[in-house]
């Protein structure tokens, strides 16, 4: 029996993409288009959705979920190569995850408290997560979705009429078609973490389906972007803003209401925090189902001890320091996303426009997962 | 219940690390930074915490906190050598800067207030103008408990009220000093002498050029710069003189005013214009003589025209003289006529002392209060 809703598949999909975004994306398109960076998130509409349908269309001639996607259209040995890669992806997502996550709250909040309690404390609730099963990361889902997205698009809006300089966002348009390009490819690559939907959608009553979810996705992901990048702009400028690590969270700190509500950020805080913490056991699950579909083992759950191990100590070496964080950033991470959340599912999607539909799905869900039981 | 325990257990640990005991802080209202033989000297103005029955109506009621070091930080720090109370930074109302440290240059008290997650970015900024900030901070205002707080009320009420000095934050102050084409004007401060001592008093506002004050605008280029921000304003006052009948002042208020700059460009040659639409109510006369005819009304708006032209005027002439855009010409450029800015950015030190500018001034006086007619002794 299935046990994840539309609803919920629809939250998984939006905490994999946003949560992160919403701290790395704007800093990165500043960087790239200035004064017109949130032009970007408006015109990624059409190759998200491009993106969606590729991914919408490897689901509909796919009878078993990723990885064993790979098998079934690349091949065993491609396939299960490229599985191999993808738990080593899936890790380094997740630990990046982490590692900004820490960043934020070393730079923002606590700045005292030891690196390795926060690791100790996020990998615990993780492991908590993970062993609970995909339900519980989904009702996560769904509490952030419900309460925080209301919520910080209303703090964005205080923040924004509390600094609104709209003489900021001039000349509009006015840029190279190269750096454009690149904006909007960055914009849409985020979109790329979507890619779980390959493993997810097999889990929802209808896997062919997920067309509507996505756009959703998209469409939430792409105005919450758009908005946050613009209150950047008008509110901070964009040279102030290229210099700060965080910009959204310093945009954030102008939210006020009237002159006896202020420190509105902390309540951001508390919403980043469900939401960091979302994205990062997502990857997380994903690393773990796929190692245990590739290696055709019993459950993944068991799987959350060893890896977080090794998702704690790759969080820890990725980067000495918030320059190296921010370098990989702005290029490890984007060649990554490209490769292995867009890229290969091109060429799969490729290959699937030469395949017959398949007749029926062989995949019930129930299959070595006790919780869908 | 037994699911409960690891939770409870977990509770002691939330309260989270590096905490800091309310009884061990202090809470500065105003942060001051100077100069001084090569050393950062800064100076917290701490709020005395006592109940207001216990607190003396002419004692001060807050402390001032003074150290030196090689840095901001390191001096901010220092006051913990000889004051236990942790000092929480982003209580602080308003920075004054010295003029030692504006001179010669703000880099350290600019890095600072950017990347210092405790400076709170609304903090207006003043300039301490033949005084420290120590001797700033250290007097007792009138019928308020703290300077910081003094300071910050007078710069907003004046604002509305009378429309001088254009009240800056530290946000607004970084913005302007990292972006092109635009550099920041900061409200001064100054000490004067009355009958109880001295107060703190509002005395021009200091001219940047990237790193350091380069000039100060007096109060009449003050009201010019403060005419010519482009958002829209409410409130201010200024009188005219008037020499048609008997010579009075007459006193003008502005109920709304909005200023739109825009670059002209005519065979390569860039010119500004400046339009400010103004709104105003006939305040005060301080004369005899029937002043309220169509005629006359339509006069005086002319002479309110001249008068802000003139205010206007001088501004431009003092920022042109020291080479400082602090209107933001350049920033207006480069947002209306990108390409023109691509090749005139790098020249703007040159051009901007000589580019003309055309002044179009609009008055239209409203309302006059509760009378229509000037007053008639009889």
């Amino acid at each position: 029996m299935f046990r994840i809703t539309n609803f919920q598949l629809y939250c998984l999909l939006f905490i994999l993409v946003a949560p992160i975004a919403v701290f790395e994306q704007p800093h990165r398109l500043i960087h790239i288009l200035f004064n017109n960076a949130w032009l970007a998130f408006i015109a990624a509409i059409v190759p998200a959705i491009l993106l969606a349908l590729m991914f919408s269309h490897i689901i509909k001639k796919s009878t078993q979920p990723f990885p064993l996607i790979l098998h079934e259209h690349l091949g065993k040995y491609p396939g299960f190569i490229l599985g191999i890669l993808y738990i080593g992806v899936f890790i380094l997502t997740c630990s990046f995850n982490l590692r900004v996550f820490i960043e934020f709250m070393k730079t923002n909040v606590l700045p005292n408290t030891p690196i390795s309690i926060f690791i100790g404390v996020i990998i615990f609730l993780g492991f908590v997560a993970i062993k609970s099963g995909l339900n519980n990361i989904a009702r996560i889902g769904e509490i952030f979705i419900i309460t925080a997205v209301p919520l910080l698009f209303f703090i964005v809006l205080l923040a924004l009429f509390s600094s609104f300089h709209i003489d900021r966002i001039y000349p509009v348009g006015y840029m190279d078609y190269k750096s454009f390009g690149l904006g909007v490819f960055v914009a849409t690559l985020i979109l790329g973490k979507m890619m779980p939907i390959l493993t997810l959608a097999f889990f929802i009553p209808d896997k062919n389906k997920t067309l509507p979810l996505m756009t959703k996705v998209i469409f939430t992901y792409l105005i919450m972007m758009a908005l946050i990048t613009f209150s950047i702009i008008v509110t901070l400028g964009t040279y102030p803003a290229l210099n700060f690590v965080f910009p959204s969270f310093n945009m954030l700190r102008f939210s006020h209401l009237g002159e006896f509500v202020q420190n509105l950020e902390i309540v951001i805080v508390a919403l980043m925090i469900t939401g960091f913490f979302g994205a990062f056991v997502i990857s997380w699950f994903m690393t773990c189902y796929t190692t245990q579909k590739l290696f055709n083992l019993k459950d993944y759950r068991f799987l959350a001890a060893p890896t977080s191990v090794m998702i704690g100590i790759l969080s820890i070496i990725i980067s000495q320091n918030v320059l190296e964080v921010v370098i990989w950033s702005m290029t490890v991470i984007i060649y990554l996303f490209a490769v292995f959340f867009i890229i290969i599912p091109f060429i799969v999607f490729i290959i699937c426009l030469f395949k017959a539909d398949p007749a029926t799905s062989n995949f019930t869900g129930e299959e070595n997962s006790p919780e869908f039981s | 219940m037994k699911k409960l325990i690891p939770l409870l257990v977990l509770s002691v640990f939330l309260s989270g690390c590096g905490k800091i005991e309310l009884n061990n802080t202090s809470i500065p209202l105003a942060l001051g930074l100077d100069l001084q033989n090569n050393e950062i000297v800064i100076v917290a103005q701490i709020a005395s915490l006592s109940s207001p029955e216990k607190a003396k109506e002419d004692t001060p009621q807050f402390k001032l906190l003074t150290a030196r070091g090689r840095s901001v930080s390191e001096a901010a720090r220092n006051t913990n050598l000889y004051a236990s109370p942790i000092p929480l930074w982003s209580h602080t109302q308003i920075a004054v800067l010295g003029g030692n440290l504006c001179r010669q240059n703000v880099t350290y008290a600019v890095d600072f207030l950017a990347r210092n997650r405790f400076v709170r970015k609304n903090d207006l900024i003043v300039v301490a103008h033949k005084a420290s900030p120590e001797q700033i901070l250290s007097v007792k205002p009138y019928l308020e408990p703290y300077t910081a707080i003094a300071i910050r009320n007078i710069l907003i009420n004046q604002d509305r009220q009378l429309g001088i000095y254009a009240p800056i934050n530290a946000h607004e102050f970084l913005q302007k000093l990292s972006a092109p084409g635009v550099e920041p004007v900061v409200p001064m401060v100054s000490l004067h002498k009355d009958g109880t001592g001295e107060q703190v008093l509002l005395d021009g506002m200091a001219v940047f050029k990237k790193d350091r004050m380069i000039g100060q605008l007096n109060e009449m280029e003050s009201r010019g710069y403060f005419l010519m921000r482009p958002e829209v304003y409410y409130g201010g006052l200024f009188p005219i003189h008037w020499d048609k009948g008997e010579e009075q002042w007459l006193t003008m208020e502005i109920t709304r005013s909005s200023a739109t700059v825009t670059p002209q460009i005519q065979q390569r040659q860039i010119k500004m214009k400046i339009q400010v639409i103004a709104e105003g109510n006939f305040y005060e006369q301080g004369g005899r003589g029937n002043l309220f005819t169509g005629d006359i009304f339509r006069q005086i708006e002319e002479a309110c025209e001249q008068e802000l032209a003139r205010q206007l005027a001088m501004s431009i002439h003092k920022a042109q003289s020291l080479n400082s855009d602090i209107f933001g010409w350049g920033q207006t450029i480069s947002r209306h006529e990108p390409e023109v800015w691509k090749t005139a950015g790098p020249e703007w030190e040159q051009l901007f002392p000589a580019i003309p500018y055309e002044l179009d001034i609009r008055f239209y006086l409203r309302r006059s209060y509760e009378t229509d007619k000037s007053f008639v002794y009889r």
